[in-house]
């Protein structure tokens, strides 16, 4: 019959450590084998007590969770970590994730979740705060399709393709009518039209809409 | 008018009435003298005659008298005519031999007890002098001369022309040397005028050559010095702005990390002991009573990771202004309920200056809240961009806009000021910052910074 899951638990704040242990020593089938109050300690007893899983916090004193991950990875890459955090923002999960962390779980939810996502990444997959699934979903949905309206480009005049790639290119309207050897209403004429004939309202859809196109890459000089 | 016109002018308004007065004068003077010359002339020569043509004519000598009075018109080459009367006023001899002309005989006489009569008489042949002398005091009759002025006049006339041509010659050296004089004088000033120019555009470095101890040199010295003090005023009022900014920044880190990170912490223990309190307690009581400290230490929680993004969100230190923003745009429309929309070029992971970064972030801020408070936009777009050696952020609304100078001159304080900010932000990592709106045509805020190429 096979062990407990061996687990060790980095943060650098007791009383959460203790809380940890409370809710993980209700199951039977996993242990707690360590504890770890900084990034460098935590380093150091992965290396020595090899456990299952790491329970890693992103903010702690010396060296922080991402670079002690980081490390991990590197000299025992056998090791799962889950990112116990408070942090709510889909910009940690995506350092985290690249970096190779198996789960991401927020604290507040440690109680009811902790102890799936512990069971999930000992099988092999990848766990996720729901609440935070949301935000990767809509990311991952915002990015531009990857077929556009190819109609749409060849209604466009060989002038409004040099103004929609500077504007796309984040110059002002001066720096296009400059450019272009225009005036500035010119400018504001042709970007009408331009937003007109794609049905765009932003300059941000302009942007992607130019890149997509492959418009941004800046001429040789 | 300029200094260099007037100097000018006065140099040869100096000229001009120096030498027309002179001209004038000498003219007049000159006439004056003439004039008595010929008038002493006339008188001598008709004594002269007379004391000949007294016994002439009492002895009726015709012919010696009529060969006198040749011989004299002759001598005399400014002597236009000689007459003499008899005492009935009958002419013994002239210089007329075809007669006298019309209204000559009547143009003078001596009056009665006179010595003799001068009179100046117009002729076709110009003015004349005429002199009327009577001959044994008028017993015997009168001579009459006439002498022509031309020649008096012509002398005149050649002064006056010599002086004026002088006066013309010295009056165009004078306008050389005033010239010269006027640009020697002016050509410091001149500098001075473009320095301050540039000074009032901003250009603080800039120097004034000094030109000599004179006055001018003198005030180029202290424009010099005073350009000098602005300068270091103005990098020490730099300075410290950006030491009062980075405090801030510094401050709202601290406070931020203090409120996620150790108060954030106990919180969340708070929330866990209380859940696992709910899980194992049997009793009813405290059950229900755990599950509602549970879920005011939740919402303590959030406030607290609230208060801490709105002071300076973590990410924009741990992962990156691109992450930061993005989150900010995304939370900033959803709170205001208009369309954000946030998009990022040619950064893949790649970090710049934290001072670069913090300043992009806060100026995106600003000129969204702007957009909230001003612009009544739908939709606002906000684009970071990273292309060789530029960042570039653009915010973008199609709300109602403004007219930028109106605003720079006149507009509220407090927008002005915000502008300001979102511009010393710039500057202060060595950016430029440029705000194109117009009435009811949307507002765009452009920042380009330089950063390190290269990726």
């Amino acid at each position: 019959m096979m062990g407990p899951t061996r687990i060790l638990i980095a943060d650098d704040h007791a009383v959460v450590r203790s809380g940890l242990r409370l809710i993980l020593g209700t199951q039977p089938d996993l242990e707690v084998i360590g504890e770890a109050s900084t990034g460098e300690e935590a380093v150091e007893k992965v290396i020595a007590l090899r456990p299952d899983i790491l329970l890693l916090d992103i903010a702690m004193p010396g060296l922080n969770g991402l670079e002690a991950a980081r490390q991990i990875r590197q000299q025992a890459p056998q090791v799962r970590i889950i990112v116990l955090t408070i942090y709510d923002d889909e910009a940690y999960l995506r350092q985290f994730l690249e970096m190779g962390a198996a789960g991401y779980v927020l604290k507040k939810a440690a109680d009811t979740e902790l102890v799936d996502a512990i069971r999930i990444v000992e099988r092999g997959e990848a766990f996720v705060y729901p609440s935070l699934m949301r935000q990767v979903i809509d990311s991952y949905l915002k990015q531009p399709p990857p077929s556009h309206d190819r109609k749409a480009t060849a209604e466009l005049s060989a002038r409004e393709m040099e103004v929609l790639r500077l504007v796309a290119l984040g110059y002002t309207a001066q720096q296009v009518a400059d450019q272009l050897y225009i005036s500035v209403s010119t400018v504001q004429t042709h970007r009408a039209h331009i937003m007109e004939k794609l049905g765009f309202r932003s300059r941000a859809q302009l942007v992607r809409y130019a890149l997509a196109r492959g418009l941004l890459q800046e001429p040789p000089n | 008018m300029s200094l260099r016109f007037k100097i000018v002018a006065a140099i040869a308004g100096l000229i001009l009435s120096l030498g027309l007065s002179g001209t004038l004068h000498a003219r007049f003077t000159l006439s004056g003298i003439s004039e008595g010359e010929l008038e002493r002339r006339a008188l001598a020569i008709s004594r002269d005659l007379e004391s000949q043509a007294g016994e002439l004519l009492l002895t009726n000598d015709i012919y010696s008298l009529y060969s006198r009075v040749n011989d004299l018109a002759l001598n005399s080459d400014d002597l236009r005519y000689v007459m003499v009367f008899d005492a009935g006023g009958n002419v013994k001899a002239s210089t007329f031999p075809e007669g006298l002309p019309v209204g000559l005989r009547e143009a003078n006489s001596v009056p009665v007890g006179g010595e003799y009569s001068l009179t100046t008489i117009s002729t076709s042949e110009g003015d004349v002098l005429d002199a009327a002398y009577p001959i044994l005091g008028g017993k015997a009759g009168v001579i009459r001369l006439g002498f022509t002025k031309e020649r008096l006049e012509g002398q005149v006339n050649r002064l006056t022309f010599t002086l004026l041509a002088l006066t013309g010659g010295v009056l165009l050296a004078g306008l050389l040397v005033a010239y010269l004089l006027a640009t020697v004088l002016t050509r410091p000033l001149s500098r001075l005028v473009e320095a301050v120019r540039g000074v009032g555009r901003g250009e603080l470095s800039r120097k004034v050559a000094i030109s000599g101890h004179d006055e001018v040199g003198q005030v180029t010295a202290a424009f010099n010095a005073m350009t000098e003090k602005l300068r270091e005023k103005e990098e020490n009022r730099r300075q410290l702005l950006a030491k009062v900014i980075a405090a801030q920044e510094q401050e709202r880190r601290h406070i931020a990390r203090e409120l996620h990170d150790e108060a954030g912490q106990i919180v969340t223990s708070l929330l866990l002991g209380l859940a696992h309190l709910e899980h194992s307690s049997v009793d009813p009581a405290i059950h229900s009573k755990a599950t509602e400290l549970r879920s005011l230490a939740e919402a303590t929680l959030d406030m607290m990771k609230d208060m801490a993004l709105k002071l300076r969100p973590s990410t924009l230190d741990d992962v990156g202004l691109v992450a930061a923003l993005q989150r900010y745009v995304a939370d900033y429309g959803r709170r205001y309920g208009l369309e954000a929309d946030f998009h990022s070029t040619g950064f893949n992971g790649v970090r710049l200056e934290p001072q670069t970064e913090t300043a992009l972030y806060r100026i995106a801020q600003e000129a969204l809240t702007n957009v909230i408070k001003h612009a009544r936009a739908h939709s606002v777009s906000v684009l970071l961009e990273r292309r060789n050696n530029q960042a570039i952020l653009v915010v973008e609304d199609d709300g109602l806009g403004f007219d930028t100078e109106t605003l720079r001159h006149s507009g509220a304080p407090a927008h002005k000021l915000g502008i300001l900010g979102m511009e010393e932000r710039a500057v202060l990592v060595g950016g430029t910052l440029t705000i194109e709106s117009q009435p009811g045509g949307g507002t765009a805020v452009f920042v380009e910074v330089p950063v390190e190429s290269g990726s």
